[in-house]
């Protein structure tokens, strides 16, 4: 019995976090690879993840069969950049790079006090009954 | 997926940008190098980077492979010697100088080296933005459940 609803509130703030850190993972690879030849910048595949949320909602099973797709649950859909880049085959921007760093830093900190804001609220709650 | 991978990450390009840095400055030390163990002039040096997945190795690395979850790291992949022609000088005087009075002398262009100097040194200092940025990113997590 999950009264508080911690699943959730909390599993879908999570699933954002978790989103963050990924696209911090890729923007740390894009910048490291500024100088590698050849190498293509890639970012969150943002159309694919609405669409796996968005089939989440509506997906049926209309036989037994058929297996339960559970979006999320296979990684974070990922894309490479089509951004025409430098003659040596590198598209990789480093002005854009910085400025989705400090979005994403931004972003995290904000869900981070969400997290926070709803524990303090939850402990706020169990404390209220003693 | 962990937010300290991003520390191997940029971790290895700063290692190799680093050794970028290197290679360039023995270029420029050796501007004017006549002689050198192998014998004749000094010629330039440069370096080549490619990509390569960090903690590869073991169950972890395979399975961050599969799942195209593992962070893309830098490493350099070769040194390789400059073959563009080597700068004559007419010093009929000096102890290295041809038969025909000219002397080979390295062909490093110093200009050059200081522009790709500039740039290694910008993007080692991105390297440690993005670290920066990730420390705090830890730093904020311990802060859930914290009131």
């Amino acid at each position: 019995m999950d009264i508080l609803n911690l699943d959730k509130r909390v599993d879908p703030l999570q699933k954002e976090l978790d989103i963050r850190v990924k696209r911090n993972q890729l923007i740390a690879s894009n910048v490291a690879n500024v100088d590698t030849p050849d190498y293509k910048a890639r970012d969150l595949d943002f159309s694919q993840i609405m669409a796996a949320e968005v089939g989440k909602l509506s997906l049926k099973q209309t036989d037994d069969r058929h297996m339960p797709i559970a979006p999320g649950e296979g990684g974070i859909p990922t894309q490479e950049s089509v951004a025409t880049g430098r003659p040596d085959g590198n598209n990789v921007q480093m002005e854009e790079e910085m400025l989705k760093l400090a979005q994403n830093n931004i972003e995290y900190n904000v869900l981070v006090q969400f997290v926070s804001k709803y524990l303090a609220g939850v402990r706020r709650s169990i404390e209220s009954i003693k | 997926m962990k937010l300290s991978d991003v520390f191997s990450v940029n971790g290895s390009a700063m290692n190799a940008q680093m050794l970028r840095m290197e290679i360039i400055g023995t270029n420029i030390a050796n501007v004017n190098t006549t002689r050198t163990p192998e014998g004749g002039p000094y010629r330039r040096r440069e370096v080549l980077f490619e990509s390569s997945p960090v903690n590869s190795d073991g169950f972890a690395g395979a399975l961050g492979r599969a799942s195209g979850t593992v962070g893309v790291g830098v490493r350099v992949s070769r040194v390789i010697e400059d073959s563009s022609p080597l700068m004559l000088r007419f010093e009929p005087q000096h102890p290295d100088a041809g038969a025909d009075g000219y002397v080979r002398y390295p062909n490093v262009n110093v200009v050059a080296e200081m522009v790709n100097l500039v740039e290694a040194s910008r993007s080692y200092d991105a390297n440690i933005s993005v670290i920066q940025a990730t420390k705090n990113m830890i730093a904020k997590t311990f802060e859930i459940g914290r009131s």
